[in-house]
């Protein structure tokens, strides 16, 4: 197997993200998924991944972070 | 003396290597109807091979051993053309035998014909030539030679013909001419040569193909065929394609392959071999002969070309080959010198073959012709297409396959495959390989929804709501027992309340993480249900781990609050939790350790880890009467399920003390006396549990459960073997899909272990680099998708965006975790696990999966883990290590030695580990999986430096080395063919051992043992070392060393105790004497009956080991005597502390047989001593040992085999067609008896490999007893 496309250096990444607000790279070759949206690339891997991380903090959830600051307040 | 052509020294070579065989058979068969001349054919085949002098050549040997070729004179030559009579549905299977006959090159014509009469004016012409007589392109002229012959001599005629010109002996001088001298910078040698070694360097080698079954260490070549068309319009397609692109119709077949190969697996550098006429001048087309060349196709299809790039790429490479097409393929592999195996053909093991030739006009007069396809039963290749254009325009394709490596229905499928992607490529010939699909529309729909239809019920509310439900369900039952302590599902639900308002009183809450640094106990249970009760996620800390990674854990995780003892609740009230858990909200983070060895915590939700559950408690069955271990670390995630299950449904908890995992037998011990139902394990700890005495108590236990790391079939075989009583479950996952994903259960006789089918409500998917499946048999790697799966790495956005990925499979929105895990589909649709993609591994250009090395080692019985690995100690040199942890109380050294034999038996020489390290344990983790990072360096010191010969024989092998490799000093340890030796050198060899040993050894040999020390050892099993005085003395002393009580090895039928000489290395430190026949002396008479020949043999040990203990093994006929003389010892009231039988059975087996007349046993023997015997007066001998044998087996048949009150250890040669004789024993012994499979067939016993198995497993016992007689 060659390498696997999410961890290809010399590739070009979309950062994607769902409905949960979950954050994922996601190969600029391959079609995107239903239920994704793309918020940064096409880029370098290291961006995309730069942009993930100061972007998605906090993993958990979307729900599950408005329940419990539901439950908070 | 005429020399052979390159192309006829290869097969001669493979002759010679792999005796008379069918493999390089080219079967000719023509279904004849009308009125048939016998006569007149067999004077026309006459007139024909007298044309051809090819065809009446006979391939010698010379006193150098080198090959040439002596052509039969025509007043010599006679044919044998019988015409048998046979029914018609008996035609296939004669057609079937004709096409295997095996010919010998040295004794007999080429070429053989029958005919065989089916009926009134029905007849089958069967034609078999050797291909080191003929080639594809023959058929023409011989076809025409042979119509022109029959016709005339119908009519009474010689055939009137032009004589032919040159004949293949000229074709033989030229091309030794034609290519001029290698060293000649401007021959056509020397520079061909130069082209091919620049295309050829380094290519990867095996093809990595969707094998059904492991590629086995020596090719069989038997095979089998799959035909299959493609129709007009895609050849007219291919055509147009080709045209426009300046190729050929064959480009596009071969760019095509290259394609289809890459698509299933074969990686971007593919190599496919494809034949060239080689008739380099106008006047050898009129000739039968072996003219044809190979060629390999090497294509790169790196960086995802469009398929025209690569078909430019494959015209360019063609073009160029046709240009240097001279040089013989033979040649060349000798010059590049790939590493050589017996497992596969060098350079390449697909051929492809466009056939352009129509087949040959075949008319005779008077009969209506018709071709036969035939299938020669064999493979030369592991695939071997063939396309042959047809008149209706289509193209006949067929697929010849090896069947040591695949099944028919793969083959059938890779067939479609390729006309699929054949397909796709002209439909858009500017596509990307990447974007060629090899997958059919409804495998897609099986890979992707099918064997995903896992859909269950989701699993409703928390870790902390089944809890306290069954706690009302079941207050009084028993809950939580730690040693003498136990507690009732009341008692334990107050205790975890107090502990959750105790940390609720410090702040803990939804939301929070806590710490749990507590070794196991019930304190520790207590503190983790009370944590998540508190609504908060637990992160266990290992109480050994250092300070410093546990403040990267700390932090990472955002733990609050680390517990690190027991909190006193005394003084807390159980007030239950007030608000219910989110389901979504983490249950608990678990580290796993990181390839850049910073840890990454996983965080886990209520609900991933709630189906998990529930579906383990449905699937296995738990009922409210199982008492379920808590024994695995609570770092390790399969803890979770041992914590937090068995209290969901009303069983009990057994809590293991801290070290249980340490100590198997008090495991075991604990096992019996808490009536344990159910353990989790790790294949190690597995290992080491089935080796205690107490596993076989464990009779309480349901199922096993084991996780971790793979699961050798061995292993899982023996665990079915010591409980019977228990189901074992192959269970997998990662942690970042909460413990397990997939789940297989064993059940004994199994031959592999998949990890199995997904659990409820999770898909998974084997895809390739492109994300798309791939399919069944083809290696991809894993990924997991549904409600199990973590949220994510605690603190590592990044990290979790990489691994945690788009699902383009499930409902939208959904992610998939990449678990790194190369695995497989089967047909039956379970996932088979390969390995770590990571820990794929290329060396010297070999691809090598450590999981087979590792698979193949732990067979052995001694062996309790292994772990192979490649190592870069020094820059650049890239070595296959192997770690190995002994089961208690053998010998690692020893056991080390004779595992690198074993592999070296067993497996291709480039997987054989260039190291084999023995450790006392393997350096874990804190999850109890294999620490790569401590493994240590091996001492390669031993290996690298020179070795000189240390005995007479050693130094005569390494002066023979060098002498025919033309080098000045040999080591022992030095390989012959990375010396520069090749095939004719080997036969060179060996022509010299048989003149200065006398010793007859075969090429295989050389091939099998390469290096001056290894071919040493395998003539020592055969001839008996000079020193010894008389070879044939009652009285062998094989070995005469060593204070421990000796060992006595009971002559096989034929009287002598040589074959036992290969033991005396495996054994050091105690004697070893052979016991002989009588009468090899030519004095005293052979033995009148079994019952004096016992007797005797009795006397004479005794009277040279006046008192036991007795150790007494023997093989084959060695082992029914052996067995009558342990209980003649054990009558005579001495103790007989070892019986080892060898592959043998009782007397009345021998009944059974035919007489053996003295001329049928010589005839044995010779066979079987006459490989190896290096003794003078080799005649009388033989005579002599006719005599013994004959005798031998004639008393047998009067024998009655007694009963021997002790135990035995019996070796059975595992590969024969029989079961094991093992059971033809149990009446005959009053005591146990422990089998052990040695992979040999029942003559090689004695052979390196298989002499290292047993005397392991002898050395073990031998040594047992002498430390039971030390501490008695």
């Amino acid at each position: 197997m060659s390498t696997n496309p999410f961890d290809d250096e010399n590739g070009e990444f979309y950062v994607l993200v769902n409905d949960e607000e979950q954050h994922s790279l996601w190969p600029a070759f391959a079609d995107v998924p239903a239920g994704w949206t793309v918020v940064f690339g096409p880029d370098e891997r290291p961006a995309a991944i730069e942009y993930v991380e100061a972007n998605w903090q906090d993993i958990r959830p979307k729900s599950l972070r408005a329940a419990l600051a539901g439950s908070d307040a | 003396m005429i020399p052979l052509s390159f192309a006829q020294r290869r097969l001669w070579f493979i002759h010679k290597l792999e005796g008379p065989s069918a493999t390089y058979n080219i079967p000719f068969v023509l279904r004849l109807t009308g009125e048939l001349d016998i006569e007149a054919l067999r004077a026309a085949l006459h007139d024909v091979v007298l044309r051809h002098e090819s065809l009446r050549t006979l391939f010698l040997e010379n006193a150098a051993g080198d090959p040439y070729q002596k052509i039969v004179p025509a007043r010599e030559l006679t044919l044998d053309v019988p015409l048998i009579d046979v029914a018609p549905e008996d035609v296939a299977a004669e057609v079937e035998k004709a096409a295997a006959y095996p010919f010998r090159l040295a004794a007999e014509l080429p070429t053989r014909t029958c005919v065989l009469r089916t009926g009134l004016e029905e007849y089958v012409l069967v034609l078999v030539a050797h291909h080191i007589a003929c080639d594809g392109e023959s058929s023409a002229p011989f076809g025409r030679d042979f119509v022109t012959a029959y016709s005339a001599r119908r009519e009474g005629r010689e055939p009137s013909w032009e004589p032919l010109p040159v004949q293949y002996k000229d074709y033989t001088m030229w091309q030794l001419e034609l290519l001029g001298d290698e060293n000649d910078p401007d021959s056509i040698a020397a520079k061909q040569l130069a082209y091919w070694l620049k295309e050829l360097a380094d290519v990867p080698q095996p093809l990595r193909l969707p094998l059904d079954r492991p590629r086995p260490p020596i090719a069989s070549h038997q095979g089998d065929l799959v035909e299959f068309r493609l129709e007009p319009e895609l050849l007219a397609e291919m055509e147009r394609l080709a045209a426009r692109h300046g190729a050929t119709a064959s480009m596009v077949v071969q760019a095509a392959l290259a394609v289809l190969l890459n698509r299933l697996g074969g990686g971007e550098d593919v190599t496919i071999g494809s034949p060239i006429a080689g008739r380099m001048d106008d006047a050898l087309t009129d000739l039968v002969g072996f003219f044809v060349n190979t060629w390999v196709l090497r294509t790169d299809l790196s960086g995802d070309p469009a398929f025209t790039e690569v078909l430019e790429r494959v015209r360019d490479k063609a073009l160029a080959a046709y240009d240097n097409q001279d040089i013989p393929f033979e040649r060349l592999v000798e010059v590049l010198n790939p590493g050589r195996s017996t497992a596969y053909q060098p350079l390449f093991q697909v051929l492809c073959v466009w056939l352009n030739t129509s087949k040959s006009d075949f008319t005779l007069p008077g009969l209506r012709v018709a071709f036969e396809p035939t299938a020669t039963g064999t493979a030369k290749f592991d695939l071997h297409f063939t396309l042959a254009p047809e008149r209706s325009g289509g193209v006949l394709a067929s697929i010849e396959y090896a069947t040591d490596l695949f099944d028919r229905s793969t083959v059938e499928a890779v067939a479609r495959r390729f006309t699929s992607v054949l397909r796709q490529v002209t439909a858009d010939p500017s596509a990307r390989v990447g974007s060629v699909d090899v997958v059919e529309e409804w495998e897609r729909e099986w890979l992707v929804s099918e064997v995903n239809a896992t859909a269950a019920p989701a699993a409703e509310g928390t870790l902390v709501s089944a809890f306290e439900a069954q706690v009302k369900v079941s207050p009084d039952a028993v809950a939580v027992v730690d040693g003498d302590r136990s507690w009732t599902y009341a008692e334990f639900g107050a205790w975890a309340d107090r502990v959750a308002a105790w940390l609720e009183a410090r702040g803990v809450g939804a939301g929070s993480v806590v710490g749990v640094r507590l070794a196991r106990s019930a304190e520790l249970v207590a503190v983790l249900y009370g944590v998540v009760k508190a609504g908060a996620a637990y992160v266990p800390i290992d109480p050994e781990l250092p300070a410093d990674r546990v403040a990267v854990m700390v932090t990472a995780a955002g733990v609050e609050l680390v517990i690190d003892e027991a909190p006193d609740v005394s003084e807390c009230s159980p007030v239950p939790a007030g608000m219910p858990v989110h389901p979504d909200a983490p249950a608990y983070v678990i580290f796993t350790s990181g390839s850049s060895g910073t840890p990454k915590g996983v965080v886990v939700s209520h609900r991933a880890i709630m189906n998990r559950l529930r579906w383990g408690q449905a699937h296995f069955g738990m009922r409210t009467d199982d008492r379920v271990m808590f024994v695995t670390s609570p770092s390790f995630d399969v803890s979770v399920p041992e914590i937090f299950g068995p209290l969901q449904v009303g069983a009990t908890m057994v809590v293991a003390p801290p070290d249980a995992r340490r100590e198997p037998s008090a495991l075991a011990r604990l096992i019996v006396r808490e009536r344990v139902t159910q353990v989790d394990f790790v294949p190690s700890l597995l290992d080491a549990f089935l080796a205690v005495p107490e596993a076989a108590e464990c009779t309480s236990l349901r199922w096993i459960e084991v996780a971790g790391e793979a699961f050798p079939p061995a292993l899982a075989q023996r665990a079915a073997q010591v409980l019977p009583w228990c189901a074992v479950h192959n269970v997998y996952g990662p942690t970042e899909a909460a413990v397990e994903v997939t789940a297989f259960e064993f059940h004994a006789g199994d031959a592999v272990v998949p990890i199995g089918r997904p659990v409820w409500n999770t898909e998974v998917y084997v895809l390739d680099s492109a994300l798309r499946p791939v399919p069944p048999g083809v290696a991809g790697e894993l990924y997991l998708a549904g409600v199990q799966l973590a949220h994510g790495y605690a603190g590592r956005g990044g990290l979790s965006a990489s691994r945690f990925v788009p699902c383009p499979f499930g409902p939208p929105g959904e992610r998939m975790y990449r678990t790194g895990d190369l695995v497989r589909w089967n047909w039956q649709g379970e996932v088979e696990y390969l390995g770590r993609i990571d820990f794929q591994v290329k060396i010297r250009g070999f691809r090598i999966e450590p999981g087979e090395v590792e698979s193949v080692l732990s067979e052995h019985p001694l062996v309790a883990q292994t772990v192979v690995m490649v190592r870069e100690d020094r820059p650049g040199d890239r070595r296959l290590v192997a770690y190995i942890v002994p089961v208690a109380g053998a010998d690692g050294e020893a056991l080390a030695q004779v595992l690198g034999q074993l592999a070296a038996g067993r497996l291709p020489e480039y997987m054989v580990p260039s190291s084999i390290v023995a450790l006392p344990v393997m350096p874990r983790n804190t999850s109890g999986k294999v620490d790569r990072a401590a493994l240590p360096a091996p001492d390669y010191a031993g290996g690298a430096s020179f070795r000189g010969p240390s005995n007479p024989r050693e130094r005569m092998l390494c002066d023979l080395f060098g002498e025919v490799l033309g080098v000045d000093q040999v080591g022992v340890d030095d390989d012959f063919f990375a010396l520069g030796g090749h095939s004719l050198l080997a036969a060179r060899l060996i022509t010299r051992i048989r003149k200065d040993l006398g010793v007859d050894l075969s090429i295989r040999a050389v091939f099998r043992h390469p290096t001056v020390a290894a071919l040493a050892a395998r003539l020592l099993v055969s001839a008996p070392p000079e020193e010894i005085q008389d070879p044939f003395a009652v009285v062998l002393p094989l070995a005469t060393e060593g204070g421990k009580p000796p060992l006595w090895c009971i002559h096989p039928g034929g009287g002598l105790a040589w074959t036992y000489f290969s033991y005396v290395q495996h054994l050091a430190g105690r004697p070893l004497y052979g016991i002989q026949a009588r009468g090899y002396d030519g004095r005293e008479p052979v033995a009148p009956s079994v019952e004096a020949m016992v007797d005797h043999y009795a006397d004479i040990i005794v009277s040279r080991q006046p008192d036991g203990p007795y150790h007494i093994a023997g093989w084959s006929y060695g082992g029914t005597v052996a067995h009558a003389l342990a209980a003649a010892l054990d009558a005579r009231g001495h103790r007989v502390a070892l019986l080892a039988l060898l592959d043998c059975t009782p007397s009345y087996v021998f009944q059974q047989l035919d007489e053996l007349p003295e001329a049928d046993a010589r005839a044995s023997i010779e066979d079987f001593l006459g490989r190896f015997m290096n003794v003078k007066d080799f005649d009388s001998v033989l005579d002599t040992a006719a005599g013994v044998l004959s005798n031998n087996m004639a008393i047998m048949k009067r024998y009655t085999q007694p009963v021997f009150d002790g135990d035995v250890l019996y070796f059975n040669a595992a590969q024969k067609d029989d079961d094991s004789w093992a059971s033809t024993w149990e009446p005959y012994v009053r005591g146990s008896i422990q089998e052990f499979d040695v992979d040999c067939a029942h003559l090689d016993m004695n052979m390196p490999g298989p002499a290292a198995e047993i005397c392991a497993v002898l050395a073990r016992h031998l040594d047992m007893d002498l430390m039971d007689l030390i501490t008695e």
